[in-house]
């Protein structure tokens, strides 16, 4: 397991652009066979992610499958070997290929959410607090300017979780074997780099306090999978309350139209990954199309209910 | 069309239309329509029960009824959402609902669903230890 541990050299470091890639190039492990080491990987920080992206190919040169035009070794004898050993050993290869693909599915997962703190990058800077005691940071997209949501942590993690969960109904339909390395992969990116964000941007140095927040997240995951099962199952009404539970923290006044564009973006999305073909999402360059404001214009079409002003026959 | 009246009318009904959630009993969506309908005169069932039992909460301020057209949307997408309209527009097909991981995963997860808020406090218990044993 990864150190606990970040001392304040370390974390004044990952925050600083320039001290970053050459932080990262040297903790990447060398060797591949070996079981993988977590490591952190500062998905929080594009630049830094894109170049230590680069530095990984040149240096390891782990693969994707050939035929699907992945990342190559170096060597023609590497590339011989690997692509052997995932045609004839597909079992052994499998978690390291779901590994690397499965990080860069979560930062498009985290993309829709993403914020920072900028008090947080000066030496002495206080981050903003709510009534709370809650973080406010700095985000842009649909989730904080048009439906509202304060850029925090929790947020963050339940746009974050939202979009895992339409991946996560994806990788169900793998094989058995492969379904279940895929949704670890999955779940352990999102937590590494839930813990990242809380070193780096809310300066969380103390190990304990960060364990209080990753396990509240954990369980709100757990709780997110149950929810939006059971809605994705039985009806959009009961997807549009699990959506206000875990997404909109239960509260009273709420948007109606925007949580029914949101309902209407989720069932959209999740269709199209079900309907992908495993080539366009395993490879990790699934990307989510639009936002929730696209599906305007279907939430203004009159409902039959107003229509025909009868009412409309109740689904469980 | 979008006068109070027929607002308040249309909140009605959608309190009465929109399913019972028998796994959240203290977390109920229908909260979230009586805070508007309060706005236009109806009276809430649950109020009662929320006062017992979260006194320490702050509720929200009272809701203000805004542009009537705004309303009527709410509205509107309220019973969007009752007649399932995203579900029938982007339906899944079976290989979803039955992945090949786990073909009875939403099944189970259902049946689950539906057991749970009738078991006792003992079976409850018995459950969530069976559920720590790895069996296969």
């Amino acid at each position: 397991m990864a150190s606990n541990y970040t001392c304040k050299a370390c974390s004044r470091a990952l925050s600083r652009p320039t001290a970053i890639t050459s932080l990262a190039n040297g903790s990447r492990r060398k060797c591949v066979l070996p079981v993988p080491q977590p490591h952190r990987s500062l998905s929080t920080s594009q630049l830094q992610s894109a170049q230590a992206s680069e530095a990984q190919k040149k240096k390891k040169g782990r693969t994707l499958h050939g035929e699907l035009g992945g990342q190559q070794p170096p060597t023609p004898r590497a590339r011989l070997i690997s692509s052997d050993l995932r045609k004839h050993v597909p079992q052994l290869t499998e978690t390291y290929v779901a590994y690397g693909a499965t990080e860069k599915l979560l930062q498009e997962c985290s993309r829709p959410g993403e914020y920072t703190i900028p008090q947080s990058v000066d030496k002495n800077g206080e981050i903003p607090e709510d009534e709370n005691g809650v973080h406010i940071g700095v985000g842009k997209g649909w989730w904080y300017e048009s439906l509202g949501l304060q850029p925090n942590f929790n947020n963050w993690a339940q746009i974050t979780f939202m979009h895992m969960y339409m991946l996560q109904v994806r990788f169900r339909m793998l094989p058995e074997s492969h379904a279940t390395p895929w949704i670890q992969h999955m779940t352990n990116h999102a937590f590494y780099a839930a813990e990242d964000r809380l070193v780096v941007w809310h300066k969380m140095h103390s190990a304990t306090i960060r364990q209080k927040f990753l396990k509240d997240a954990f369980a709100q995951w757990r709780g997110v999978l149950l929810a939006y099962d059971e809605g994705l199952i039985k009806s959009d009404a009961m997807l549009a309350a699990a959506v206000w539970r875990n997404l909109l923290s239960g509260r009273e006044d709420v948007d109606f139209e925007k949580l029914a564009q949101i309902v209407g973006y989720m069932r959209k999305e999740i269709k199209r990954l079900v309907l992908a073909s495993n080539d366009e999402v395993l490879t990790g360059a699934w990307k989510f199309e639009g936002d929730p404001g696209d599906e305007k214009d279907i939430t203004q079409v009159m409902s039959r209910a107003l229509q025909q002003r009868e009412a409309p026959v109740p689904k469980k | 069309m979008a006068n109070p009246q027929t607002l308040a009318k249309h909140y009605a009904r959608l309190l009465s239309l929109w399913p019972k959630d028998a796994l959240r009993p203290n977390l109920p969506f229908t909260k979230t329509i009586e805070y508007r309908a309060l706005a236009f005169g109806l009276k809430p069932e649950t109020a009662a029960e929320s006062t017992k039992t979260t006194d320490v909460k702050k509720t929200a301020a009272p809701y203000k009824p805004g542009d009537a057209r705004v309303e009527l949307a709410n509205v509107n997408a309220l019973f969007l959402l009752l007649e399932d309209k995203f579900k029938r527009k982007h339906l899944l097909p079976p290989e979803a609902l039955k992945p090949t991981s786990n073909p009875g995963h939403y099944d189970r997860l259902m049946e689950e669903i539906e057991r749970a808020p009738k078991k006792s406090w003992w079976s409850a218990k018995v459950d969530e230890w069976k559920m720590k044993i790895r069996w296969k």
